[in-house]
């Protein structure tokens, strides 16, 4: 699995950018819970669709469900395109 | 999905309205003194008288077709209100009242006042009436709050207005196809409105109501298609106010949508609305962690409530509501800053869930389980 490619869906007041991340495939438990070796994750299971927020320190935040092709990346500081080769990493 | 965020853009739209709004795009453009075709099944002038009649207000002064409410406030405050005027608003506004205000006051040309409200989000009419007592010649107020439902007492607000000469500019974005709009009728203040919100019609379709008499510069000048050889826009309405060729599909939806609510029964749809509202508000009322902004029942709410739960933000919450639960809300400060600084929602605003004719007591119940799930939620880390 890996992020095929990303939209922007908002430019924040506060300066931060709101993005689409495209996955190659629904996204599994195994992925999210690979997340955790980047930062902050969590992950509410009880939810129809298991809800997954990764948090790091104050520059990224990613939030998406379980199952789904797509998530959604605040990005308040940082390159989106290093992020999208870091979460590439950890997906493999 | 269930569908709640009506109070930004309503869906889905009645049948009727898309059928009739299709037959107007793909058949002859009709008049508007434009050299359409006489013979087009919809033109422009029947579209008002429709929108008149809705409102009451036939042969009581101008309805002006605009592109929707932020057009009609921007075109009644910057046309009615003038240089050194007193005027006077609330925290309940959207910014599409407080904007063009603000930029009036920036450039020093008129005096501002906002008063504030109740927990929730009824104006404080004594306020107002110091206000006006004060000075104020000019009030902009809204019928119904964006982000408590709170249904301002328009005839109070007008008594204290009209007793000292003020003029009263009321937006009636969220009003419309939702309460009743009896206190627009009289025809004595002027008003603007949005088509797609609860009168169904298309995004980009609206208008506003001059009362007779009244004065209100162009906001917008260019073609009428009459009076041609004058340099400057024809005196008269609705020509005055109407600069370019109008939306015909926009209007031909929107006095559609006001026909299928008068067969449906204005009443029957407020009261569905109220009815959604109060078991939302008995069902919320037993979901923990979770704060709701305006939780009073009666008919002076209409058919939204805004809340957050502690742990989410706000953004995250209608987020999950959709994703998680297939529940499409509407997270943020909903365009109306200073009732959320008032009801002290957070930085991050709260969620609205906002209803239509078309949403059921089983849409209600499946949002209040999802919210339920979320506020009893523990995250696993």
């Amino acid at each position: 699995m890996k992020v095929l490619g990303y939209r922007k869906l908002e430019d924040c007041f506060d300066g931060s950018m709101i993005y689409e991340l495209s996955y190659s495939m629904p996204i599994t438990g195994i992925c999210i819970k690979a997340l955790e070796a980047s930062g902050e994750l969590e992950y509410y299971s009880s939810f129809t669709k298991p809800f997954y927020r990764l948090v790091i320190g104050d520059d990224i935040q990613l939030k998406g469900v379980e199952e789904s092709s797509t998530a959604r990346l605040i990005l308040f500081r940082g390159c989106i395109d290093a992020f999208i080769e870091q979460l590439n990493v950890l997906f493999e | 999905m269930i569908y709640l965020n009506n109070a930004a853009t309503s869906y889905p739209k009645p049948d009727l309205v898309l059928e009739v709004t299709g037959r107007c795009i793909s058949g002859v453009p009709g008049q508007q003194n434009r050299g359409g075709v006489a013979s087009a099944q919809y033109d422009m002038e029947s579209c008002r008288r429709r929108f008149a009649e809705f409102f009451g207000v036939s042969g009581k002064g101008g309805m002006v077709f605009t592109p929707g409410a932020t057009q009609s406030l921007n075109t009644l405050i910057f046309g009615m209100i003038k240089p050194g005027m007193k005027v006077v608003t609330t925290v309940t506004e959207h910014n599409s009242v407080l904007r063009p205000l603000y930029r009036l006051q920036d450039e020093g040309l008129i005096g501002l006042e906002i008063i504030g409200c109740d927990s929730g989000g009824h104006i404080d009419i004594d306020a107002l009436y110091q206000a006006v007592k004060e000075g104020a010649s000019t009030a902009v107020i809204n019928h119904v709050s964006n982000v408590t439902g709170a249904v301002q007492n328009i005839a109070g607000i007008k008594d204290i207005c009209f007793e000292s000469g003020v003029e009263l500019i009321i937006d009636a974005s969220q009003s419309c196809g939702h309460v009743p709009l009896d206190e627009l009728s009289d025809g004595t203040c002027a008003f603007a409105f949005t088509g797609h919100k609860g009168l169904f019609g298309l995004q980009g379709s609206g208008g506003l109501f001059l009362p007779g008499g009244k004065d209100c510069r162009p906001f917008i000048y260019g073609g009428t298609g009459s009076r041609s050889d004058l340099r400057g826009q024809p005196d008269q309405l609705p020509a005055k106010l109407e600069a370019g060729t109008g939306n015909l599909p926009g209007a031909v939806s929107v006095a559609t949508g006001m026909d299928w609510i008068s067969s449906e029964g204005q009443e029957k749809i407020f009261s569905n609305g109220q009815s959604l509202r109060e078991l939302l508000l008995q069902e919320l009322s037993r979901v923990k962690n979770l704060r709701i902004y305006g939780s009073e029942t009666g008919k002076n709410f209409s058919d939204l409530v805004s809340f957050n739960i502690n742990g989410f933000t706000a953004d995250d919450l209608a987020f999950v509501l959709e994703n998680s639960f297939g529940i499409i809300t509407r997270a943020g400060l909903h365009c109306a800053p200073l009732i959320h600084k008032a009801l002290e929602t957070g930085p991050d605003g709260a969620v609205r869930v906002s209803f239509s004719a078309f949403n059921t007591e089983s849409n209600v119940l499946e949002l209040a389980e999802a919210l339920r799930n979320v506020a009893s939620s523990e995250a696993l880390k």
